[in-house]
């Protein structure tokens, strides 16, 4: 099973009767040993996955610690059957210095829970004004760069994060927004914040920085990851730069396939039932 | 229908105690069309109480009614101040700066304080939309949204149906023309949510960019349709509502000038004129004359704009003594329970 923690030999076990998930996505039901297995679980009515990744988690430390820490947020993570997460820069103050990146990872190692992987910022601070020394964090262990819940609203200068992104093998996370287009936006744009009186968000502020985005990455060559893909647009504009050859990735959200913006006002009419076969609205 | 004749407070409170089950005046858009011609009924039995030389009565002796204005208002406070000391009533009055409520944290403390000074009534404005809904929450008192962002502005939706129903008679089938900045008003909102229900059709005008796109696209509410050409949209209408234009508006870039806003969707005499003969006309105030209607039209013939004015305390006294009706003890519904979510019809 690929992605899995390393079982120690106290995890020793094998599991009997659960539906098993490889990471290549075949479903099978068939016993699973782990180790020695010295102890049987009954896994009928369970599900075996491979240990997940979370590409997009908030630890939150520094600066926030009572909303999560790396300890917390690590623990809770292995917890839920992830056994990798990704953690975003926007702490207070941001992940943008090599010694901050040692920090983190100093923690999550004492946490001695699931592995994190720490995502550097793309420029100071997560000001989207000058570019953070990314050359020097990727050597202190960042695995990616991310301005995450910001975008990089000056598309020169993310065209040079690309550049150097590129050059430190290491992907560019980008929050594409256009902030000039979703304002004050709260919501999705449509009949329903037109209905509550709440400022909505275009989907074109979406579409529109994935399409530069991606721009600029055909142009620098740059691996680029668009994050928290909601709009059937931007999947559209990221499935054809793949199609093209391009290192063009994308992430999508729970809550964005599972609930659709009527449930602002009150409907909790849609449930999502992944594994049961049910149908996320398009 | 026959208008309640006796002194609103004693013998019809029975009465209407049956058919008012609410414990919040949040929006309107969840009500039924006999909860609405209540509060009409009820609101002109207070033009009569209005209409006295000794404009009082002791309905809500020894309650108290606390106005909590977290966004500038004199208009609707004032009448509101007006309306509950009309009915005997403690008024309170909170006032608040806007940096203090901005986030939501501190509204809780501020809801808190209210919670503890023991307000019967709580009467608010709040530039959140959804804000009230949030109080009514953790409040033990009753709600009235008195404006909540782009949301809702349900007293401002009743008193117009007032208006023109006593311009216009039974609103079913008449077909009312609101023009303007539709996108960040509540007064059209709480409009449609009021005319609607009565069987009246609404006809938007305005800017594309001051008008839901999605209410533009055919994704209208029931009993709604959008017409950028005001000219057109007045051919033949019953009534027209402007609303207020914010001159920020131009700054946020929605709008090319104030002067060609006025050209396209002002209200002058000769576009009035497309309108049914002596169709009025109505506004929330406060007007800025010369962009969103003309002088001669805000004090023209057709205008109702003062006595919406009149028409205002009159409907909210109806709410008050309403809500003041129906103690907590007596609706086993509320309690901890959460009030109706922001709801679409």
């Amino acid at each position: 099973m690929a992605g899995g923690g390393a079982p120690g030999d106290e995890q020793a076990m094998i599991v009997q009767g659960a539906r098993r998930f490889d990471a290549d996505g075949r479903e099978r039901t068939e016993d699973v040993r782990i180790g020695d297995a010295r102890e049987r679980i009954d896994g009928r009515g369970l599900l075996v996955l491979p240990g997940l990744i979370d590409l997009h988690a908030h630890l939150r430390e520094p600066g926030f610690e009572e909303s999560e820490t790396v300890a917390t947020g690590a623990r809770a993570a292995l917890r839920g059957g992830f056994t990798t997460v990704c953690a975003m820069a926007n702490t207070s103050p941001a992940i943008d210095s090599p010694g901050l990146i040692a920090e983190l990872v100093a923690r999550a190692r004492d946490a001695r829970a699931a592995r994190v992987l720490p995502v550097a910022a793309i420029t100071r601070g997560r000001k989207g004004a000058e570019l953070a020394d990314l050359l020097e964090l990727a050597a202190a262990g960042a695995i990616a760069f991310s301005d995450d819940g910001d975008a990089v609203d000056d598309a020169r200068l993310f065209r040079s994060a690309l550049e150097y992104a590129h050059a430190a093998r290491r992907p560019i996370l980008e929050h594409a927004q256009d902030r000039a287009l979703s304002g004050r936006g709260v919501m999705h744009e449509g009949a329903v914040a037109a209905d509550l009186g709440l400022p909505g968000i275009p989907v074109a502020a979406e579409e529109s920085a994935v399409a530069r985005d991606v721009a600029l990455a055909k142009m620098t060559g740059a691996r680029l990851h668009i994050q928290h893909v909601s709009t059937a647009a931007s999947l559209e504009i990221v499935r054809r730069a793949k199609a093209e050859g391009l290192h063009v990735t994308c992430e999508v959200t729970p809550h964005h396939l599972a609930l659709t913006d009527e449930w602002v006002a009150g409907s909790r009419a849609f449930v999502w039932d992944p594994l049961g076969g049910g149908t996320p609205p398009a | 229908m026959t208008l309640p004749r006796t002194e609103p407070g004693e013998g019809q409170a029975t009465e209407a105690r049956i058919r008012w089950q609410r414990r919040h005046v949040l929006a309107t858009d969840d009500w039924s069309r006999e909860e609405i011609e209540l509060v009409l009924q009820q609101g002109e039995a207070m033009l009569e109480v209005l209409a006295r030389p000794m404009r009082r009565t002791p309905a809500l002796r020894g309650r108290t009614v606390v106005l909590f204005f977290a966004e500038a208002s004199t208009r609707t406070r004032v009448s509101f101040e007006l309306a509950a000391k009309a009915l005997s009533a403690d008024v309170v009055n909170v006032t608040v700066s806007g940096s203090s409520v901005e986030k939501g944290e501190s509204l809780l403390d501020t809801v808190r304080t209210l919670q503890a000074l023991g307000g019967d009534i709580l009467v608010m404005r709040h530039a959140a939309s959804g804000a009230p809904y949030f109080v009514a929450e953790r409040v033990a008192s009753a709600v009235i949204n008195a404006g909540d962002g782009w949301h809702a502005h349900p007293t401002q939706g009743l008193l117009d149906a007032l208006t023109l129903r006593s311009a216009l008679g039974d609103l079913a089938g008449k077909r009312v023309v609101v023009v303007g900045d539709v996108l960040h008003s509540r007064v059209a909102r709480s409009d449609i949510h009021t005319l609607v229900p009565l069987g009246a059709s609404v006809t938007l005008s305005g800017p594309p960019t001051l008008v839901p796109m999605a209410w533009r696209c055919g994704q209208t509410p029931r009993g709604v349709d959008y017409e950028e050409d005001l000219d057109r949209a007045l051919e033949g209408a019953d009534a027209v509502i402007a609303l207020r234009l914010q001159r920020e508006r131009q700054e946020a870039g929605l709008l090319p000038s104030l002067r060609e806003y006025a050209h396209a969707w002002g209200l002058t005499e000769e576009r009035v004129s497309r309108m049914r003969p002596g169709a009025p006309v109505l506004h929330p105030g406060p007007m800025n004359e010369g962009i969103e209607i003309d002088a001669a039209v805000a004090h023209g013939p057709r205008s109702l704009i003062e006595r919406q004015v009149t028409n205002g305390v009159a409907v909210r006294m109806a709410l008050l003594h309403l809500l003041a009706g129906t103690p907590a003890e007596a609706d086993p519904g509320w309690q901890g329970a959460e009030p109706p979510a922001m709801s679409r019809r």
